[in-house]
């Protein structure tokens, strides 16, 4: 009888699917950070000390990760690079998100002549390759961690722009939107108050998903030599340091920093997908 | 070919989940004839819907048959092999969707869509079909069925859409026909020619026609027999028109008692005494509101065309009309959300009309004019709670914190007969009734002079509806508030308002009192219009 009436219904399926990966990455995220907080504690040797005797020494017990060509220990420059790199990426994505959510809202909210030029600028930053464009950013700032921050968030600004600007906008003329007008609430309140809390989880979402880029692009910086300068532990200049004694055999120089990068950028890009998931209405159960 | 068409027999049907099993029909029985038509009444939740969609086995993923049986001419569906359930199903058995703009393929012209229904289900050649479909749109009312072929769904109103749509349903010449909700998305010209085309087919090719609706008066004009549900039972079944002017079951009577019709003040829906009307001194006889060759298009369309109106102090004033006939544009020119084109808003001695809808909330006014929404849920913001959003205004316009603040609210929640341990839910946790008394509450917060009431009790079950058209009138009665009540529904209108104002394409075309109004209406739209009023708890209507 109940396989029977089975027929008469269509299939049941329950959207619900454990998400162990998103919590693994969350976990992932959670490490980095503590890591990166606790790296002087935490790290074995100082990272810029020197041991010309013991240089380029492959992994060991006493150096997990081997040491480079003056003897640095490799483990305890990772760490300290974790510290760095996470600033920069955290500090660019910040400042990115806030100037753009602003900007992004109040155009989507008021239209008309600022949000042509705001819309026009926009477009003009996104006709560069962005890569390119951080570079050149960056060459014209001079080095420093202060000009990789500035030259990713420039680099990222469109993007929280133009999701801002296009979900405020989706919003405007929506029934709570005249509500809080009718309350007497002035354009500066609607927007602020009203509408950019209700956009926040969806730029959080980007934000997560571009931290692992603002990251990737750090290092590439660092990597190419218009970022921060050696001897400072950075994953992108170990990477171009270590890759001289590749051919030599000397892999570790390059394969940890190689992984860190990898792992840090897999984490907050899953970290974000999974947030995208569960923020997505059509995902939701009732 | 048995004269029974339909026989369900203590049918039972529970949606399962995961963590819960609800029960959506328990022990329901019922039965239809060939060209019967019977009309399953109820409140949301009453499991008409499941019980339409099981009667065509096509019950939403996650419900199953319990126990019962439902037999179709003779056959038993429940255990009926799926390839058999596809042949009765479009041929046998056929479905009218209560959108019928999503029931359609967008990609398909709408011709296309009955030729292949035909040739799915008929053996019939291309050309067959087409001369077939012609017919059948001919016979759903279009004289000319040649560019109704070859529309797009997008391209045809809400009301010629569900017309096509009933062509396609009837196509294969099916015994039984399930309309769920068939006019709910129209409007009331177009919901008679809907269900007259269908009651007339149901009559000509001898067909069953269960309809699934909410509305008694349609129930009561169309159907010969009517079922009352409520949480999966029926409660009372029987000859429509006698069961409704004589409801046996108590749930029956308080349905009927609880929907707006001719002869109904609003005083016998609440059952209750409400507080005397406040007698109108001369002196109060300047009106609050006037309104002055008021225009405002939007791109091409002219959604509001040189209206005028005074709104005296205390008075209530209806505005009716179709979708589309500029009330709500109206409602928002008023309430100062946007600008009009031309013409003058007085509020009192004030220019509103001039002052701009963007720097309107920082002028006195903004407190005096306060508006009700019709969407409830789309009003309410989704991050806030119930106390927050009647809040707000106290806070903005009345400068109200802390305790008094608090307090305030906790009195609106009262006045607005709000719980006030639900002022710390969201609009999600809330009830449709319940999101209607928070947009109520927070009209009233900030002690307005005028207020805006545009569709407050649309898409409410009409005991819900019943309970806030009673308090609407209850606080408009105690706070002698003036209103403008926009609706598209004239027997709620002819309840609370004095004057009647009809829009018809942006224009008002007739304004009086309501008595004189519903009693002899002038204009030829409005005839119509009162025609289309439900009217049923005493004898057959005659709609002429």
């Amino acid at each position: 009888m109940r396989a029977a009436a089975n027929r008469l219904t269509r299939g049941t399926g329950d959207r619900r699917r454990p998400d162990a990966l998103t919590a693994l990455s969350g976990a992932g995220v959670i490490a980095l950070v503590a890591v990166a907080v606790l790296a002087p504690w935490i790290a074995p040797y100082d990272p810029l000390a020197s041991d010309a005797a013991n240089a380029l020494a492959p992994p060991s017990a006493a150096h997990w990760a081997g040491t480079d060509q003056v003897g640095r220990d490799v483990f305890s420059r990772l760490i300290a690079a974790t510290r760095l790199d996470l600033a920069i990426a955290l500090s660019a994505v910040v400042a990115s998100l806030a100037l753009g959510s602003v900007l992004g809202a109040v155009c989507g909210y008021r239209g008309g002549l600022l949000d042509r030029i705001v819309g026009r600028g926009v477009d003009v930053l996104l006709a560069f390759p962005l890569f390119i464009l951080a570079i050149a950013l960056a060459a014209a700032l001079g080095g420093g961690a202060v000009t990789i921050v500035v030259a990713t968030a420039v680099v990222n600004l469109p993007f929280y722009v133009r999701l801002t600007r296009a979900e405020v906008n989706a919003r405007a003329g929506a029934g709570w939107v005249e509500a809080a007008r009718l309350a007497g609430n002035g354009p500066g309140r609607v927007v602020f108050g009203v509408l950019l809390p209700n956009v926040m989880p969806v730029l959080a979402v980007q934000a997560s998903l571009n931290l692992g880029w603002a990251i990737l692009n750090a290092a590439g910086l660092s990597f190419l030599g218009v970022g921060v300068e050696p001897p400072t532990p950075e994953w992108g200049i170990m990477v171009a340091e270590g890759a001289r004694y590749l051919t030599a055999g000397k892999w570790w120089l390059v394969a940890f920093p190689g992984l860190a990068l990898t792992l840090a950028v897999l984490a907050f890009n899953l970290l974000g997908d999974g947030l995208r998931d569960r923020l997505d209405p059509r995902g939701h159960r009732g | 070919m048995a004269e029974r068409l339909l026989e369900i027999s203590d049918l039972g049907v529970a949606f399962e989940s995961a963590e819960r099993s609800v029960v959506a029909l328990d022990g329901v029985s019922l039965s239809l004839d060939r060209g019967e038509i019977l009309a399953v009444v109820g409140e949301s939740g009453a499991g008409k819907t499941t019980l339409g969609a099981a009667a065509i086995g096509l019950l939403a993923p996650g419900a199953q048959i319990t126990r019962g049986k439902i037999r179709f001419d003779g056959e038993d569906l429940v255990t009926a092999y799926d390839a058999r359930l596809e042949a009765v199903r479009g041929a046998a058995l056929s479905m009218i969707a209560q959108n019928p703009r999503a029931a359609l393929n967008p990609v398909r012209r709408v011709g296309e869509g009955i030729v292949d229904v035909l040739r799915a289900h008929r053996d019939l050649g291309r050309a067959e079909a087409q001369v077939a479909a012609r017919a059948l749109l001919k016979r759903a009312g279009f004289p000319d069925p040649v560019p109704i072929e070859r529309a797009y769904p997008h391209e045809l109103s809400g009301g010629m859409c569900q017309r096509a749509m009933i062509a396609m349903a009837v196509a294969c010449e099916p015994a039984l026909l399930i309309a769920d909700e068939p006019t709910a998305a129209l409007d009331t010209a177009s919901e008679r020619a809907v269900m007259d085309l269908l009651a007339d087919l149901v009559r000509e090719r001898r067909m069953g026609l269960l309809l699934v609706t909410h509305d008694l008066g349609l129930a009561a004009h169309y159907a010969d027999r009517i079922a009352v549900m409520r949480v999966g039972r029926i409660v009372e079944e029987g000859p429509a028109v006698s069961t409704l002017a004589r409801p046996r079951d108590p749930y029956t009577r308080a349905l009927v008692t609880a929907t707006p019709r001719a002869g109904v003040r609003i005083d016998d829906l609440a059952g209750v005494p409400l507080p005397s009307r406040r007698e109108q001194g001369p002196a109060i006889a300047s009106p609050i509101l006037s309104v002055s060759r008021l225009s405002k298009r939007f791109g091409q369309a002219v959604a509001v065309d040189e209206v005028g109106f005074v709104l005296a102090r205390g008075e209530s004033v209806g505005v009716v009309g179709e979708s589309g006939s500029g009330k709500s544009t109206l409602a928002r020119l008023v309430s100062r959300l946007i600008d009009p084109d031309a013409g003058r808003i007085m509020f009192e001695d004030a220019d509103i009309g001039a002052m701009a809808a963007a720097r309107f909330h920082a002028v006195p006014e903004r407190r005096r004019i306060q508006l009700v929404f019709q969407d409830a849920t789309g009003s309410l913001n989704p991050r806030a709670t119930a106390f927050d959003a009647i809040a707000d205004p106290l806070r903005r316009l009345q400068g109200l914190r802390g305790e008094a603040l608090a307090a305030r609210v906790r009195e609106l929640a009262l006045q607005v007969q709000l719980a006030p341990e639900l002022l710390d839910r969201r609009a999600h946790r809330l009830s449709g009734g319940q999101r209607t008394r928070v947009g109520i509450a927070r009209a009233l917060a900030s002690r307005p002079d005028l207020l805006v009431l545009d569709e407050p009790t649309t898409g409410l079950d009409v005991s819900v509806q019943a309970s806030i058209l009673t308090l609407l009138e209850r606080l408009k009665r105690e706070l002698g508030l003036s209103c403008l009540f926009i609706s598209h529904d004239l027997a709620v209108v002819r309840m609370m308002c004095d004057r009647i104002l009809v829009m018809r394409e942006g224009r008002i075309v007739e304004e009086g009192d309501t008595e004189c109004l519903f009693r002899a209406p002038r204009e030829a739209y409005t005839q119509r219009l009162v025609a289309a009023m439900p009217e049923f708890g005493t004898e057959r209507p005659d709609w002429g």
